[in-house]
């Protein structure tokens, strides 16, 4: 059952790719998938998610629509918290992206 | 820098949160829109900033999450007033500073004058003195339409005049007629031509030459191209005569000449430079002197005061001002006098020889902007004793004549039988002439 629902929901997913690539709209509104931009290693700015899961120092769990970003460095903190944008300062070492559906 | 001013003047508190379930607290408080910023993990806690009103809204987030709240730090400009509310001469200062600096910018307290190149910015400020226009007049009593008039009506070579009001600085833009060489014979000039339009006017030459080249658009050409002729001959006349069949003068038009003429003439050039100049051995004292002024209102601090012969001065000033153009009555000075002695020391010929080059070739490039053009030249430099010379003659085509009123020439006395025949037939000549 949850197997299928995946599928579903993974078709979905690709019907507004096709969609997002032929109306030229920006992915990560018509997807709602989550947005980063880093600046150096110092400044990460994400967009698009639903909440923290974790947030301690040296590590930052952050849940979007598909899974979670995972922030890894030191003295991380958090410049701004609110509905649209966060940002996170520090020493970043890593960003890993877990649970996340891979493409076929 | 702007966010943080609206904060501070908002005012904010920093809290911390701890308990079993912080990050839910953090996203329960984005889910209601309330803004959190400095964020920051501290041994199993987290601390952070929040507005005054975020903060009133989190009774229910804290009652939910079983978070418990400690408030660390309370800033902002209203916990700063709430503190102090019980100094009343603070709040009245405050009071009165603002007042101060709202009734001070009802009044000018800087005029600015540009683009004046041949008259001082002192002459011109002395001049809407008399006008009562000054430093510390009602905004609401300078008329900048009568100001500019004021100003075009007294000078003639000023041919465009601006003033405008901004913050408290009058700014004066003017320009200057740059093609008038003489400020006061053009004025005269300017009067002849508005008063009497009609009276002939006559171009004379203002310098002895040979005449090269004479295009006339206007009156009668005295002159033929290469005679010599003298200052002070009429080289074009402004009273064209109207003749009759049989060739005698009936009458004159009178017109205002106007005519390029150029002549071949000699200029004399001499320059002196002393052999000798002083150069200043500085000594190591300095002597200085600061002011502060408070509308007229002076406060100094030390003193320039010294016993030696010679010494230098040197002075800076400034005036208080918030921007570009809010400027206040408060100005400061800085003055310092360093004492020096006196030597005398000999230029060496190279060195002479380069100054007065200098100054020739400068003389030289003011000729040319002039529309002067050098022919030949035979300046020399001589070399005396105490003094050298730069001198000689340069041959040059220029631009001659000047204005100047016609003296009205007499009509002859005709016989009576020939008078009514003639009419105004004029000869041809209708005055553009070659």
């Amino acid at each position: 059952m949850k197997a299928k629902r995946q599928v579903s929901a993974r078709e979905e997913h690709s019907l507004k790719n096709r969609l997002s690539e032929l109306s030229e709209l920006p992915k990560d509104v018509v997807l709602g998938i989550p947005m980063l931009t880093m600046v150096g290693q110092m400044e990460l700015n994400i967009e698009n998610y639903r909440g923290i899961i974790e947030y301690t120092d040296c590590l930052i769990r952050i849940h979007t629509k598909d899974g979670q970003i995972r922030i890894c460095g030191k003295n991380l903190k958090v410049d701004y918290y609110t509905n649209d944008e966060m940002k996170v300062t520090g020493h970043i070492i890593s960003i890993e992206y877990v649970g996340l559906s891979v493409p076929d | 820098m702007l966010s943080r001013l609206i904060c501070y003047i908002k005012g904010y508190l920093r809290i911390r949160i701890a308990g079993y379930s912080t990050e839910r607290f953090l996203n329960a408080c984005r889910h209601r829109g309330i803004y959190l910023w400095g964020l920051q993990a501290v041994s199993g806690a987290y601390e952070m900033n929040i507005s005054i009103s975020g903060f009133r809204k989190l009774k229910p987030i804290i009652r939910k999450t079983g978070t418990k709240v400690t408030v660390l730090k309370k800033s902002g400009l209203p916990f700063y007033l709430f503190r102090y509310r019980k100094r009343k001469l603070f709040f009245a200062g405050a009071f009165f500073f603002v007042f101060l600096i709202f009734f001070m910018s009802r009044y000018i307290w800087n005029i600015d004058i540009a683009g004046n190149k041949s008259r001082t910015d002192e002459t011109l400020l002395e001049f809407l003195e008399t006008k009562s226009v000054r430093n510390g007049m009602a905004k609401s009593k300078v008329n900048c339409q009568r100001i500019v008039k004021d100003i075009r009506k007294e000078y003639d070579d000023i041919i465009w005049v601006s003033a405008s009001i901004r913050g408290t600085r009058l700014i004066i833009q003017i320009k200057e007629n740059e093609d008038s060489p003489a400020v006061s014979e053009d004025k005269e000039h300017a009067q002849e031509e508005t008063k009497e339009a009609v009276s002939p006017v006559d171009i004379v030459a203002d310098k002895s030459c040979t005449i090269v080249s004479a295009i006339v658009r206007n009156g009668l050409l005295q002159t033929k191209i290469g005679a010599k002729v003298k200052k002070g001959d009429v080289l074009v006349s402004g009273q064209v005569p109207v003749n009759n069949d049989a060739g005698e003068v009936t009458g004159y038009q009178y017109h205002v000449s106007d005519a390029d003429i150029i002549g071949k003439a000699k200029l004399k050039y001499k320059d002196s430079c002393s052999n000798t100049y002083i150069e200043k051995e500085n000594f190591d004292v300095c002597k200085k002197q600061y002011s502060l002024s408070l509308g007229n209102i002076r406060f100094s601090f030390g003193g320039i005061k010294n016993d030696y012969e010679h010494f230098t001065m040197y002075g800076e000033q400034g005036q208080l001002k918030f921007f570009d153009n809010f400027y206040l009555p408060v100005c400061w000075w800085s003055r310092e006098a360093i004492p020096y002695t006196p030597r005398k020391k000999q230029h060496d010929t190279a060195e002479i020889q380069q100054i007065l080059t200098e100054r020739f070739v400068r003389y030289c490039e003011d000729l040319e902007k002039k529309g002067v053009e050098i022919i030949e030249n035979d300046v020399k430099i001589y070399t005396g004793q105490d003094e050298s010379e730069a001198k000689g003659s340069l041959t040059v085509r220029m631009p001659i004549g000047k204005a100047k009123a016609s003296r009205l020439l007499e009509v002859p006395k005709q016989k009576e039988d020939k008078g009514e025949e003639t009419g105004d037939e004029a000869d041809g000549n209708d005055g553009n002439s070659h």
